[in-house]
């Protein structure tokens, strides 16, 4: 009953391997991973439940973790929130949905500013830089994804992809050719190439901006905080 | 249920898409429909599908009154059949639900349920057809009432649905919520001899010899499909054992008794629960579907803060598992139970509670999920 559900434990659990893995990029397979919580948000229309369903189903399949990816969305077709969860852990997952994030990828000015309460202390911030033109701190990872999307890939469309890519890189239990095996599966032929240079565009544009994919936290920092903020019976997310 | 594993396809799939796949698994080919958020999935998944299986018919009707029709159809000509909806759909469907318990046919009805009365919240999860499921149609009737909570139990349960439907010739009511349908996660793809499947039985003797509704042993009488040569009258009026309408006394209760006991004498295979760490339990949580989920988590985490919590999953909702709550509710100080309506089932439980300890409920109705600390606080 070691409780890998749990958030706290969770956490843990991740530092533990990250102090073991030394922080490396992008070679995540059969890396441990207790619990860790992502949240992609926009509007609908962006392909924000897209794109978790790809995140989801690279995670699951290639790397072999459990994922649970939950959607939330208005009556809309068009316009109004949009988000999609994923949870990501090595053991089977109880809880479905997120309650403190690891990871906030935040496509509009709108998500950013509603979400970000949900982040982890040192959680990271994946803004939309151009959308997003306040963001609620100063701690924050942004690259103007609609804006490649529509001159690099030529499809304001792939915009969903363009963050994907920047999220493969940053996640370090991630590989990219899993995502990329993802994208080839779940789209469609006419529109497989296009989705793919998005995707090697995000994740390139990544590497040159952001420097390091995401080390999680160091136990020693943390400690504190942590006992603080995730006393387990103060959880109230209102998820 | 399951037998050895062999090696299977992995999927990343919705709960509504393994809904699909365990109906197919259990021999499902007929589907009529009308599409409702946020069932729409089955609805889609089956006409990619379903032209791809035998004899396989997907039809899109013109509401939901028509697809319980054409599935009761479909059925009495011999197939398993099954439709699927969400609230409002599920209100028109309700007078033939009724037919469907009166004439003995076996369906699978998966009701997908959202927020609120009416139209109420199209996109966001609720549990509030709990007591409808069980009550919806007028009249003394046995039904089913099925619930799953993740996308492996999705295929676990629509299989279930579909065994019981075919081993009690009765329509039974899959009720998953929108958590449940639209979440995704990794499955491993049902391969042929997963599953024990079962398929009704059908009449042996000579076709002159045969009364549709007659006494059997088990109390459900063979069922042949329409056309196959048995004289087989269908009628949702109280019938006799040849299946023609009657009034007599005599003829009307040794009906409804039997269409009861059918049911009544099966509960044990038919009450599926899940105990997690129940066996020492001081306080317990009953809960089903999403909820569920919420309560697994809260319960390991008041395990880990030393209070002796367990966990009562109910698979079946209908016949109420009252064997498996009953002794809980005798060896535990405190019962709760979650779930996303005003308190549905909440209401069984303290039927069959009759003072044995504190039963305390967990509402919500504002279209959100019961979190795991909303739980523990209530436990711990």
């Amino acid at each position: 009953m070691s409780g890998a559900d749990s958030r706290d434990s969770a956490a843990k659990g991740a530092m533990a391997e990250r102090n073991g893995n030394g922080g490396g990029n992008g070679n995540g397979n059969g890396q441990t991973l207790a619990r860790y919580e992502i949240r992609l948000s926009g509007l609908g229309g962006q392909g924000i439940l897209t794109m978790g369903k790809l995140l989801g189903q690279a995670l699951a399949l290639g790397h072999g973790y459990y994922v649970t990816q939950t959607q939330s969305y208005g009556p809309e077709a068009r316009g109004g929130a949009s988000r999609s969860d994923l949870v990501v852990s090595s053991e089977p997952i109880s809880y479905p949905k997120t309650e403190y994030l690891d990871l906030l990828v935040a496509l509009s000015q709108e998500a950013a500013a509603s979400y970000y309460s949900y982040l982890k202390p040192r959680g990271t911030l994946l803004v939309d830089s151009e959308l997003v033109r306040q963001s609620p701190t100063n701690v924050f990872l942004g690259l103007p994804f609609t804006r490649l999307a529509r001159e690099k890939v030529g499809v304001a469309q792939a915009t969903n992809v363009v963050a994907l890519g920047a999220v493969a890189y940053l996640l370090p239990f991630a590989r990219i050719e899993a995502m990329r095996k993802s994208l080839k599966t779940a789209l469609p032929e006419k529109i497989r190439d296009a989705n793919v240079k998005a995707l090697n565009l995000g994740y390139q544009e990544a590497k040159k901006h952001f420097g390091q994919p995401i080390t999680l936290p160091d136990p020693a920092g943390e400690g504190e905080s942590n006992g603080v903020r995730m006393d387990l019976t103060d959880i109230m997310a209102e998820d | 249920m399951t037998a050895p594993r062999k090696k299977h396809r992995e999927a990343f799939l919705l709960g509504n898409e393994a809904v699909v796949e365990g109906a197919l698994a259990a021999g499902c080919s007929f589907y009529a429909g009308y599409p409702i958020t946020p069932s729409t999935e089955i609805m889609e998944c089956m006409a990619k599908r379903l032209p791809h299986v035998p004899d396989g018919v997907f039809l899109q009707m013109e509401d939901e009154i028509a697809s319980m029709g054409a599935v009761i159809g479909a059925s009495l000509a011999g197939r398993k059949a099954m439709t699927a909806t969400s609230g409002p759909g599920f209100s028109l469907m309700q007078e033939q639900i009724g037919y469907a318990a009166m004439t003995e046919t076996p369906l699978v009805l998966v009701n997908v349920m959202r927020g609120g009365a009416s139209t109420g919240l199209p996109t966001s999860p609720g549990q509030g057809d709990v007591q409808q499921a069980r009550w919806g149609t007028h009249g003394d009737h046995p039904i089913i009432v099925l619930s799953a909570a993740d996308v492996p139990e999705c295929v676990e349960m629509t299989v279930t649905a579909f065994n019981f439907a075919e081993k009690y010739r009765t329509p039974v009511i899959l009720l998953l919520d929108e958590i449940t349908a639209h979440t995704r996660e990794k499955i491993d793809l049902p391969e042929p001899g997963d599953f024990e499947i079962f398929s009704r039985l059908t009449p042996t003797m000579p076709p002159e010899w045969y009364k549709p509704f007659e006494e059997t042993m088990r109390g459900v009488p063979p069922m042949p499909p329409i056309g196959s040569g048995y004289r087989f009258h269908v009628t949702g009026l109280t019938h006799d054992a040849l299946g023609f309408p009657t009034s007599r006394p005599e003829e009307v209760r040794a009906l409804t008794e039997r269409q009861f006991r059918k049911i009544d004498r099966f509960f044990e295979d038919i009450q599926l629960v899940e105990h997690v760490g129940t066996a020492d339990a001081e306080v317990v949580v009953i809960a089903y579907g999403c909820v569920a989920r919420s309560a697994r988590l809260a319960v390991r985490q008041a395990r880990e803060a030393g209070v002796r919590a367990g966990l009562l999953v109910l698979k079946t909702l209908y016949p109420f598992p009252r064997r498996h709550v009953e002794p809980l509710l005798r060896s535990c100080r405190l019962a709760v139970v979650p779930e996303l309506n005003m308190g549905q089932l909440s209401r069984e439980v303290k039927r069959v509670n009759e003072g044995h300890t504190v039963v305390r409920t967990i509402n919500r109705i504002d279209g959100q999920i019961i979190t795991p600390s909303q739980i523990l606080k209530e436990i711990a």
